[in-house]
């Protein structure tokens, strides 16, 4: 036998109740924009920095120098499950640079350096050239010049570096500068809530 | 991708009867460093679902490869669980473990563990391992008998990634580039790893990744490596440096140096660092280098694997288009590629029998390829690996190819259907007698008599090599090896010995007791007491003299480097080339020697064993006839890469000929057409190759076991029962 409800349960489902309708008009608003307009995000498969296959090719830095904003709305972003966090990262050094005392590439490939590391897990003092090292990317430093991404294309690096488009930042134009200059159409309008929806 | 399984089994009869039967493949790149298999007879069709996977074992991540050694297997392994780093003895038939070498050592995985390939001479095996210990260890147990450390040794530094290098057998040495600031390069005696040389390393050029590549370059003998600053030679002779190119590769350099015909060298690598083709030359000793053609890794170059050179052409797998295999002519130009075909990524490859057979290096997709210089042509394909990373070497030995991806090795049977069976039935165990064919019963009877120079002898034991035999007219026998000549009585006794200035490879006697040896790049003449009268010095015509014979006032010699015999006078003087003159230029000597004898007519008998018969020439160079052909169902017949490699006569015409791979003799009647007898089945080394033979007057037959280094005789039936040493028939 049920007991009669009281005027707090009944307040309480009615704030609950409120609050769902709300989400749910919030969801339906977002996914109405995103169907309308989409969001710009670039392509790996097809940027000629990150596109497997395409070797020897002059790096583009159009996502850098294009963009409205003073620094691109498009960051490098280390995937750190693919990285193999070599000692001799041939997105960290510039590997064309002359060779140093050390063995080592004697200048960094980012323009900014904006790439840092540090030594991580066991450090065997007698074999420093298999210690491994961790790569973090400033983002504060970055402007998505996209060197790093075509110096750790495989099969020279892991394709563990890539550029996306950061969302907070990008002003979303309608027709964005970067777009209209991409050589490969890898900075792409997409509509993904429906196309990931189909596939 | 999807499966390519279109391939029906269509094997002809010829193919059927084949037989596959090669050279083992004892190191990185096979027996000659050139990633090339003398093995024949290989399908070019493989069955519905590929070739039959024999066996497969785990490994350690990595690309860690096999060498293969008298149906072994040899592999560097290693157990991230117990820390231990492993070499690894396997059955090639079955994969089932023999023995294991094990060491506690901590190695990460660094783009994953294992990455080399041990060397094997039987003996001794060889094994650099990825913290820079070289170890030697016995063929037969496992057991180490000695070791070096780069980095004590020689102030090398581990290298990015580890050890890389693959270890070179050379004769009775091994070679290394430690890298060090101590040594560059150094030789090391097998046995003791004393060393015999070594390279200074002024410019302190570090450790890389490439292995060290025999090479022969303006004439002389060398070997080639690469570091980060540049190829370079340095003198197999003596350890100097030769020559280096300045060129600058980056991060890693994991090819090795390609010698491209006589005085080429290719060099590439990948992390952007191109491709370039040196032209050497050689001006009184110094080398001058200039570079034919320098590309970029947009154009061309390899990014781990060492390319193949075939026909005056250049195959390997570019980093274009995510690996494409491309045909290059020497002067860079592209001629084929696989574009929109396939794609190999960093797979690997080898050639054998005018065939590539390659893997995808992402899907573990194994392709068969025709070696060719026209177009890229493919004849079949099978998923045989799952991938990822199906980068370590191929080995192919027996028609068994032994492949791996990131964490399992795989033996396939991709030689003939018929060739287990076959290659069991002809095995050293016993002899088939060609009744059970069908053929004609064997019309002679040989049987071992003796042993000269054996384990049991007290003296004229040979240590190193036996190479080549000789008689003089009192059937006394001469033997050279190691770097001795020795003279035993038709007893087998020890009778006198002398010393050569370098190792002999043929030796002969004239009727007036003049002994003829020849050696790599000269042929030393010396009286009937050994005392040395001349040396033949010529380095364009005795490359390396594997046969001679005294032809009245003329001598015949045989130099293997350039597939053909010289005709010299007894002075010395050239005359004339025999056998040069032909469609190849020479004989085919995959086994790498020449042989021939001359008979009572004056009439040359050369082997030619890459064509499976023996060529009679006239001493002007005419090609007069010839006998012998291929065959494996017909016991007459000779099979393998190349056979036969040895032949004598005996006074009654009878042609006695020496074959490797289940090695053996064979006697045949005058016209070297009808099979009369099969000898010494159970005699001989199983990896005898090269086995020198003479008959005495008697009909005896001295054949060299060039393994265990001592001399069968074996008589017919009718000389068997006569004490040695005592002449009853005169032919």
């Amino acid at each position: 036998m049920s007991e009669e409800p009281t005027r707090r349960d009944v307040l309480g489902h009615a704030v609950r109740g409120t609050a769902l309708l709300g989400l749910g008009g919030l969801v339906a608003f977002l996914i109405r924009k995103a169907d309308a307009e989409g969001t710009w995000r670039i392509d790996c498969d097809k940027c000629v920095n990150s596109r497997l296959g395409a070797v020897g090719e002059e790096v583009c830095d159009l996502c850098a120098s294009e963009c409205v904003l003073a620094l691109s709305a498009v960051r490098a972003v280390n995937d750190f499950s693919k990285c193999g966090r070599c000692y001799i990262c041939p997105a960290y050094f510039d590997i064309k640079s002359a060779i140093n005392a050390e063995g080592l590439p004697s200048q960094k490939l980012c323009p900014r350096d904006a790439i840092k590391r540090e030594p991580i897990g066991w450090i065997d003092e007698d074999d420093p050239a298999n210690n491994f090292y961790e790569y973090t990317i400033d983002e504060e430093l970055c402007d998505g010049c996209g060197k790093c991404v075509m110096g750790c294309k495989e099969p020279a690096g892991l394709s563990s570096i890539r550029l996306e488009v950061r969302h907070n930042l990008c002003l979303d134009c309608n027709r964005c500068t970067i777009a209209s200059v991409c050589p490969d159409e890898a900075y792409e309008r997409r509509m993904w809530p429906t196309e990931e929806a189909a596939g | 991708m999807p499966v390519k399984q279109a391939w029906v089994a269509i094997v002809c009869g010829l193919m059927a009867c084949a037989v596959a039967v090669g050279d083992d493949w004892p190191q990185f790149r096979g027996p000659k460093r050139d990633n090339i298999s003398s093995e024949t007879g290989l399908p070019r069709t493989w069955p519905e679902g590929g070739p039959k996977v024999l066996w497969s074992t785990g490994v350690c991540q990595g690309y860690a490869a096999a060498a293969i050694h008298g149906g072994r297997v040899y592999i560097n392994d290693y157990s991230e669980e117990a820390t231990e780093w492993y070499v690894r003895c396997l059955r090639l038939a079955d994969g089932e473990e023999i023995w294991r070498f094990k060491e506690s050592k901590r190695i990460r995985p660094n783009h994953a563990i294992t990455r080399t390939v041990p060397a094997v001479d039987g003996k001794y095996v060889f094994s650099l391992d990825p913290k820079c210990i070289f170890h030697c260890l016995d063929a037969e147990t496992g057991r180490e008998l000695w070791r070096k450390s780069l980095v004590k040794d020689y102030q090398a530094k581990i290298p990015p990634w580890y050890n890389g290098q693959c270890p070179l057998i050379e004769s009775d040495r091994v070679i290394i580039a430690p890298g060090g600031t101590e040594a560059l390069m150094v030789a090391l005696k097998k046995d003791t790893g004393e060393e015999l040389w070594r390279t200074p390393n002024p410019g302190k050029w570090p450790l890389a990744h490439s292995s060290v590549m025999p090479a022969e370059i303006g004439g002389v003998k060398q070997y080639l490596w690469c570091t980060l600053f540049g190829p370079l030679g340095v003198s197999a002779e003596t350890g100097e440096l030769l020559w280096f190119y300045p060129r600058k590769f980056n991060i890693a350099v994991a090819p090795s140096p390609l010698a491209v015909g006589k005085d080429r060298v290719l060099m590439t690598a990948g992390y952007d660092a191109g491709s370039v083709m040196l032209q050497l030359r050689n001006e009184a000793g110094r080398f001058a280098v200039e570079p034919i053609f320098d590309r970029t890794s947009a154009e061309w170059s390899s990014d781990v694997h060492t390319p193949i050179v075939f026909e005056d052409h250049i195959i390997g797998v570019s980093r274009k288009k995510r690996g494409l295999l491309t045909c290059l002519d020497l002067d860079g130009n592209t001629i084929w590629d696989s574009q929109e075909k396939a794609s190999f990524e960093l797979g690997s490859y080898l050639m054998a029998d005018g065939l590539i057979y390659i893997l995808e290096g992402k899907t573990g997709m194994l392709r068969l390829v025709e070696a060719n210089t026209t177009e890229y042509r493919e004849l079949a394909s099978a998923q045989v690996l799952d991938g990822h990373d199906v980068w370590g070497p191929l080995a192919l030995s027996n028609g068994k190819l032994v492949v791996r991806d990131m964490t399992k090795m795989v033996c396939l049977d991709v030689g003939p259907p018929a060739s287990a069976s076959r290659v069991e039935r002809l095995g050293i165990e016993g002899c088939e007698s060609p009744e059970a064919n069908g053929e004609e019963p064997i019309k002679a009877n040989y049987r071992q008599v003796a042993v000269i120079a054996g384990a049991d002898a007290k003296r004229g034991r040979f240590n190193e090599t036996l190479n080549g035999l000789a008689l003089d007219s009192q059937d006394r026998l001469y033997a050279v090896g190691d770097s001795v000549v020795r003279v035993f009585s038709p007893a087998g006794e020890l009778l006198r010995e002398w010393t050569t200035e370098r190792p002999g490879y043929a030796v002969a006697v004239a009727e007036d007791g003049t002994v003829y040896v020849g050696q790599a790049g000269q042929v030393q003449v010396f009286d009937k007491e050994g005392k040395l009268r001349a040396t033949w010095r010529d380095a364009e015509r005795l490359g390396v003299v594997t046969a001679i014979g005294v032809v009245g006032d003329e001598v015949v010699l045989a130099d293997a480097k350039d597939r053909c015999l010289r005709r010299y006078d007894r002075q010395g003087q050239f005359i004339n080339n025999i056998g040069k003159d032909n469609r190849m230029h020479g004989f085919l000597i995959p086994n790498g020697a020449v042989d021939f004898t001359v008979d009572a007519q004056g009439v040359i008998h050369a082997a030619n064993p890459g064509r499976h018969r023996v060529e009679k020439y006239t001493l002007e160079g005419k090609q007069v006839g010839r006998y012998g052909r291929f065959g494996g169902s017909d016991l007459a017949g000779f099979t393998g890469c190349c056979n036969p490699t040895n032949i004598a006569l005996a006074k009654n015409g009878r042609v006695v000929v020496t074959v490797k791979a289940d090695p053996h003799v064979k006697v045949f009647d005058a016209g070297g057409e009808k099979l009369l007898a099969i000898v010494g089945r159970e005699a001989f080394d199983p990896n005898c190759k090269n086995m020198d033979v003479v008959v005495d007057s008697r009909g005896r037959i001295y054949v060299a076991d060039t393994v265990r280094l001592q001399i069968c005789v074996f008589a017919p039936e009718e000389a068997a029962t006569q004490p040695a040493g005592e002449k009853t028939v005169k032919p």
